[in-house]
């Protein structure tokens, strides 16, 4: 792949970026019943997210080690973007899990039915593209993973997500109801 | 170490884990691990709980 190709793909990869992180500030703010971009928490749950990001610190640097010892005993196997990729998706999913099972992963002013909305529609868009880029033989060329994987990985991590969610709300009802 | 004075002020008022985590401010979890004794609430919250709960922090959150 020429330079040319590669810096331009680099240029549309970080403009994707730029463009999701405005959109996921502008549809968080109106997912928010107070119409505030930030969600607020109360003590408990600011303490439990406050040990999840450490838990999801260690698990980032777990998994960059891995993947470096894997890059050092087989060069060039798992490409350096999935590779950083994958390390903040796991770190991401830890903590996600970590705050959906001690109660601590939805804010006091959080709209649950709208954020489960934005979570489905962001879940098919990424399953939708990972699908027409495996449908195209994008997904991996030449034996090796393509940029479309990350949405694989977003996908996958939101059915995760979501799957807990279920559960904890499931768990939730059951608890309240006793 | 379970907070059953809490829970039974509570009962008392016929209000339910989320009606009174409503009251104060904090998710109905948070009330949860209270009354279990899974979370000890800082000074402020167990003032705010006192005061919906119409008792005292002796009521409430001084061990026998």
């Amino acid at each position: 792949m020429s330079n040319e190709i590669m810096l331009g793909r680099s240029v549309g990869i970080a403009a994707g970026f730029m463009i999701g992180l405005i959109l996921a500030a502008i549809i968080f703010k109106f997912a928010n019943k107070d119409k505030k971009m930030k969600s607020q928490y109360d003590e408990r749950q600011e303490l439990v997210r406050g040990k999840g990001y450490k838990f999801a610190f260690w698990t980032f640097s777990v998994c960059e080690a891995v993947f470096m010892i894997i890059d050092m005993a087989f060069p060039n196997i798992v490409p350096l973007f999935f590779a950083a990729f994958a390390s903040i998706m796991i770190a991401g999913i830890v903590l996600a899990l970590y705050c959906i099972f001690k109660g601590a992963y939805w804010g006091m002013n959080n709209n649950r039915k709208r954020y489960i909305a934005v979570f489905i529609a962001a879940g098919l868009i990424n399953f939708m593209s990972a699908i027409m880029a495996i449908v195209n033989g994008e997904m991996v060329v030449d034996g090796k993973l393509e940029p479309p994987s990350i949405n694989l990985m977003c996908g996958i991590m939101l059915v995760i997500i979501g799957v807990a969610i279920a559960i904890d709300s499931f768990r939730n009802k059951k608890e309240s109801e006793e | 170490m379970k907070n059953l004075k809490l829970k039974a002020a509570r009962a008392g008022m016929d209000l339910s884990q989320d009606d009174l985590a409503k009251a104060v401010g904090v998710s109905r979890q948070t009330i949860s691990a209270v009354e279990k004794g899974d979370y000890n609430p800082t000074i402020n919250l167990c003032i705010a709980i006192c005061k919906a709960l119409n008792k005292t922090l002796d009521e409430l959150f001084w061990e026998d």
